[in-house]
């Protein structure tokens, strides 16, 4: 049990790190089902808690990729239906 | 009630797709940059980010934190599946515009953005010196365990014990404080 606990931990830890392999991210959707945790994604919040009190809201972006991405925005929007 | 960007971007309303990129574009393209092997990496990261925050806009709980949050969440899994796709290949170019801040050097004023922030900089002010240089190279700089431990000098298991005590720290601030948008 504390095995697993700590299996689950170490494998949420990583995915919110350094990702997971296929293997291993099933690994994790097992030992999710079969020990629910109340906060699955809390490591992935502080990663991403850390990125902004880091980065701020970064540079500004290129006004090149912003045209492609406009550019695309009739397709992106379709995608979104 | 005022819906927040990402309920308007669910809700299909145009004008909220353009803010999205106004508010987070920078935010986006300084991960993307920071985890991408080139240039070109970076723009196709961009713009794959984005999309999936479009899709992904409807599942955004203000309950569970904020949009900034949600939206960095997003990039990082982005960035890392693409890292990780390309077999981590390294950076094989500098970019002009990469951000003269080294890892650990500085934390930002962010706090208008996310109140996550403010909480993550107290958080990391609060580590030691080589837990907060582990934690800043794998989450901000996108090195794997591995290459931490090259690049630091430190064994491996240091390394994750110090990326573990870390963002343990910065969860149980983040779980102290009431989330959502500020």
């Amino acid at each position: 049990m504390a095995d697993d606990r700590r299996r689950l931990d170490d494998l949420l830890l990583m995915r919110a790190t350094e990702g997971l392999d296929r293997e291993s991210a099933a690994e994790l959707a097992r030992l999710l089902a079969e020990r629910p945790t109340g906060d699955a994604r809390g490591y992935e919040r502080a990663a991403a808690a850390v990125c902004l009190a880091v980065l701020g809201r970064g540079s500004s972006l290129p006004r090149g990729v912003r045209a492609r991405i406009d550019a695309n925005m009739s397709r992106l929007k379709r995608d979104l239906r | 009630m005022t819906s927040t960007l990402l309920e308007r971007i669910a809700a299909g309303d145009p004008s909220a797709v353009k803010e999205c990129m106004d508010v987070f574009g920078g935010l986006v393209w300084s991960l993307a940059r920071r985890m991408s092997s080139s240039a070109a990496d970076a723009e196709d990261a961009t713009q794959e980010i984005f999309l999936e925050i479009w899709k992904s806009a409807g599942r955004y709980d203000p309950a569970l934190g904020s949009e900034a949050v949600f939206v960095t969440t997003i990039a990082r899994r982005r960035l890392i599946d693409r890292m990780r796709a390309r077999k981590r290949r390294p950076r094989t170019e500098e970019f002009d515009e990469t951000a003269p801040m080294e890892s650990g050097a500085e934390v930002v004023d962010s706090g208008a953005l996310a109140v996550e922030a403010a909480l993550a900089a107290r958080a990391l002010e609060q580590l030691g010196d080589a837990e907060r240089q582990v934690l800043l190279l794998g989450i901000v700089d996108g090195l794997t365990h591995s290459e931490i431990a090259t690049a630091t000098g430190k064994p491996l298991g240091t390394v994750k014990t110090h990326m573990r005590r870390g963002l343990k720290k910065v969860r149980e601030l983040l779980d102290s404080e009431p989330q959502g948008d500020d």
